[in-house]
């Protein structure tokens, strides 16, 4: 009986100390913080290169070479760390099997798209993830003709930037992506043509925007 | 130099003609076309080309395969009939691609609007021709009325329904004096089909007579 209460009382001491210790390391941490994030973050800008991986089983990863392009975005802080914005990127590709694709030469692709997401700071680092959805067009030339493609898509894009002014950073960011492509074929052709998988990344300059960048 | 000079204008005109002509492709669209390619004693038959046209421009090709089977991803032609070319070089040339096979052309009435067009088994029968030697015999005077009707070596068909039989598309009529000189008929057609010679002498009743289409040919006389 008397062991029990011991035990008792020595766990709930230790629990105290733990949550003292806890506590005392939050509040270091938010003054740290403070002392870092003076301002407002307003958001931020990216700009840079966006090379397109595709995988799967799809007419674009089978039929296609696909070309550096680029990608921009604009991050506007809503609620805290939550941001909303802005998102764009295109690329180019070359037909390499026509059979599979149909008798064409190159296509361009444009995504336009709005991002939901969390950003965190963490002293040089700004770490954020985000989930967009937007339109994909797969601009086609060939045969003296040009038609479209197009799709919705849908990606994650986790995103990591390194300040290397108060104002200005270097991110690279891999992306998962999915188009849920809108092309009709017969059902043979699904798998084909019903979806494209792409594992992207992109890389470049951010611009942050807000004194609360800043980093002392 | 003249012959040189008479080729770049055909093919300044060709090239003209061909481009008058807007190819308009169907956007977010993708045709299955697939079949089987045998001979006229159901062997499978490779390396046979297929493709498909519109507005005199290649939308896909493709070859059979070993067993004769072949599948392409074409477009599509959103105003223009689709063609879809067996053993033939451009539905502009109608030269064929094999030329120990006849030729298929199937063909959409207006725009194509069928996802999948499955051929099935599409045959390919052998070339052949045949000759008919119209000899006028000295003092019969008769006057004969004649019509020559035959398959080409290009089969034309509808691509809407799953036919593959060619239809006689090939006619020939003229009028024989009683002083016409003796002359040869004849073409080059499907091998193992007749071409079929109707005639009427001094405006009697029509006859009919069948000529087989044979490799090497065979040459026939008519005699009146």
């Amino acid at each position: 009986m008397f062991l029990n209460i011991r035990i008792l009382i020595i766990s709930l001491l230790f629990t105290a100390a733990t949550f003292a210790q806890q506590t005392e390391t939050e509040i270091e941490n938010e003054t740290a913080q403070e002392q870092t994030n003076l301002g407002t973050k307003v958001g931020s800008i990216t700009v840079g290169a966006y090379l397109p991986i595709a995988f799967g089983e799809n007419f674009v990863n089978d039929g296609m070479d696909l070309k550096t392009g680029a990608q921009a975005q604009l991050k506007l802080n809503v609620l805290g760390d939550f941001y909303v914005g802005p998102a764009m990127s295109f690329f180019f590709a070359d037909v390499t099997n026509r059979n599979l694709v149909g008798n064409y030469d190159e296509m361009s692709n444009l995504v336009l798209g709005g991002v939901i997401g969390y950003e965190k700071q963490l002293e040089r680092f700004d770490l954020s993830i985000g989930l967009g959805v937007g339109y994909s067009g797969y601009f086609n030339k060939g045969l003296g003709d040009s038609f479209e493609d197009n799709a919705t898509a849908l990606w994650l894009r986790p995103e990591v930037s390194y300040k290397l002014a108060n104002y200005v950073s270097i991110y690279v960011a891999p992306e998962l992506r999915h188009d849920f492509m809108n092309i009709e074929v017969p059902s043979e052709l699904e798998d084909t043509f019903g979806g494209v998988n792409y594992f992207n990344i992109g890389f470049g300059l951010r611009i942050n925007l807000g004194t609360g960048y800043k980093f002392q | 130099m003249k012959s040189y000079l008479y080729k770049i204008i055909l093919f300044t005109v060709i090239l003209s003609f061909s481009s008058c002509e807007k190819l308009e492709i169907t956007n977010n669209e993708r045709l299955l076309v697939k079949g089987k390619i045998v001979d006229q004693n159901g062997n499978a038959l490779s390396n046979i080309s297929i493709k498909t046209e519109a507005v005199n421009r290649i939308l896909a090709k493709t070859s059979t395969d070993a067993n004769g089977n072949f599948e392409l991803t074409s477009l599509n032609a959103s105003i223009d009939p689709l063609y879809v070319l067996v053993n033939i070089e451009s539905n502009f040339y109608f030269e064929n691609e094999n030329p120990d096979y006849a030729s298929k052309v199937y063909s959409s009435e207006d725009a194509n609007k069928q996802l999948l067009l499955d051929l099935g088994t599409v045959t390919l029968s052998g070339l052949g021709s045949f000759s008919l030697l119209l000899k006028n015999l000295p003092g019969d005077n008769n006057t004969v009325e004649y019509t020559l009707s035959y398959t080409s070596k290009v089969c034309h068909l509808p691509l809407e329904f799953n036919n593959d039989i060619c239809e006689f598309d090939q006619s020939t009529q003229d009028f024989l004096e009683v002083n016409s000189q003796n002359r040869t008929i004849g073409g080059e057609s499907i091998l193992g089909s007749v071409a079929v010679f109707e005639y009427k002498v001094n405006g009697g009743s029509t006859q009919t007579i069948e000529i087989p289409v044979t490799n090497p040919p065979t040459t026939y006389v008519f005699e009146y």
